[in-house]
């Protein structure tokens, strides 16, 4: 019975049950080789997860340490806000009692509550008081009567004293003997003098 | 995570020893050396071992078929890398018929012809007749065009044709 070549060729080699005769397929010898890189590849495998393994327990240690100190900063703020809120409420328990031992009569319950609540909500400020203390004190006034004469005495003295000093004026016009100027002045003060003696 | 892997293992050698020798003997088809055969069925089960977890084939066939594509592939690889040339030029001057008689030849016989051919219609011939891909799948696979991979199993064809007649005409005389 003729068969189309490529039929006789599937037929025969897909339905091939028995190893081929001349042909040797050493099994163990090639799983011996088989299973040598199975295991030195999952060898690297495993030591690749040890590796990460490591790695995430550093990575969480890391991160225990940091929350443990983060909590511990938390805890000491805690612990000190705690500190705050004793002490508070050791001053307002000190000023129930102080109000406590005030007579209820002299006291309305209202002005307590109100004493009460600026105690504890009141917060600490500064309050600068101006005063102005005013003195008033009896001042006599004298007057002291000037002789010129003498003065001019003694200025004549001293400028006697030092004859060799030049003497420097501002203007010419008053260093003129013969100014109007000067010349009144100098009346005036003469005649000053007379009227008062 | 150890008894998974030794579970997996166990596994594994089961295929092998179901397989090891049919997928030989496909590699060999492929290869047509033995040294070969035996390089490619390593590449290809340490392949397999790899994708085990993957391998959602319950059947005994569904197995067959997955590691058979394993193999083939891995013959193919192993062809281009050793850059053995998958197209084959010759020049065949002979008469041939299409249509044989079936009691000429034995699996013995047909394996040996196949494996004796040149490296490029072995491979198209194994991939299209025994195999049953398409000339498309072929060329993709192969990396040649569609033409080429049909020339390249008409050539087969007539290469093996001609072997035949030489292989009745010995067969004869020592009879």
């Amino acid at each position: 019975m003729k068969q189309h070549i490529d039929d006789i060729f599937k037929q025969q080699l897909n339905d091939l049950e028995e190893f081929p005769k001349g042909i040797a397929f050493n099994k163990e010898q090639n799983w011996k080789q088989i299973d040598n890189q199975i295991n030195s590849s999952s060898s690297s495998f495993s030591n690749l997860i040890k590796v990460a393994a490591v790695v995430a327990i550093v990575l969480l240690l890391g991160w225990g340490w940091q929350l443990k100190q983060h909590n511990a900063a938390l805890n000491a703020q805690v612990i000190q806000l705690n500190q705050q809120l004793v002490i508070q409420s050791e001053k307002q328990n000190q000023m129930e009692k102080e109000l406590a031992q005030l007579p209820l009569q002299t006291t309305p319950e209202k002005t307590r509550i109100q004493i009460r609540y600026k105690t504890i909500k009141a917060m600490p400020r500064i309050i600068v008081k101006h005063e102005l203390n005013v003195n008033v004190q009896p001042f006599v006034a004298y007057r002291i009567p000037v002789e010129l004469e003498k003065i001019d005495d003694r200025s004549n003295q001293f400028i006697k004293n030092m004859p060799e000093v030049p003497t420097y004026y501002e203007s010419e016009q008053l260093a003129s003997t013969e100014s109007p100027k000067r010349k009144g002045w100098i009346k005036r003060s003469i005649d000053r003098i007379n009227t008062e003696n | 995570m150890l008894s998974v892997i030794s579970n997996r293992k166990k596994k594994f050698k089961n295929l092998y020893d179901t397989y090891s020798e049919l997928l030989f003997v496909v590699a060999l088809r492929y290869v047509s050396n033995q040294f070969d055969a035996e390089e490619v069925i390593q590449r290809g089960f340490i392949k397999a071992y790899k994708s085990l977890n993957k391998f959602r084939g319950k059947t005994a066939a569904e197995e067959k078929a997955w590691l058979k594509r394993i193999m083939i592939n891995e013959s193919l690889l192993f062809l281009r890398e050793q850059k053995r040339h998958l197209v084959t030029e010759l020049t065949i001057e002979s008469d041939w018929e299409e249509e044989l008689e079936e009691e000429a030849l034995n699996p013995e016989l047909c394996f040996q012809l196949v494996k004796d051919l040149p490296d490029g219609y072995r491979s198209v011939f194994n991939l299209n007749v025994i195999e049953g891909y398409s000339h498309k799948e072929i060329a993709e696979e192969l990396g040649i065009s569609e033409s080429t991979s049909r020339s390249q199993l008409q050539r087969a064809r007539k290469l093996l044709q001609s072997k035949i007649k030489h292989y009745e005409t010995a067969h004869r005389r020592y009879i």
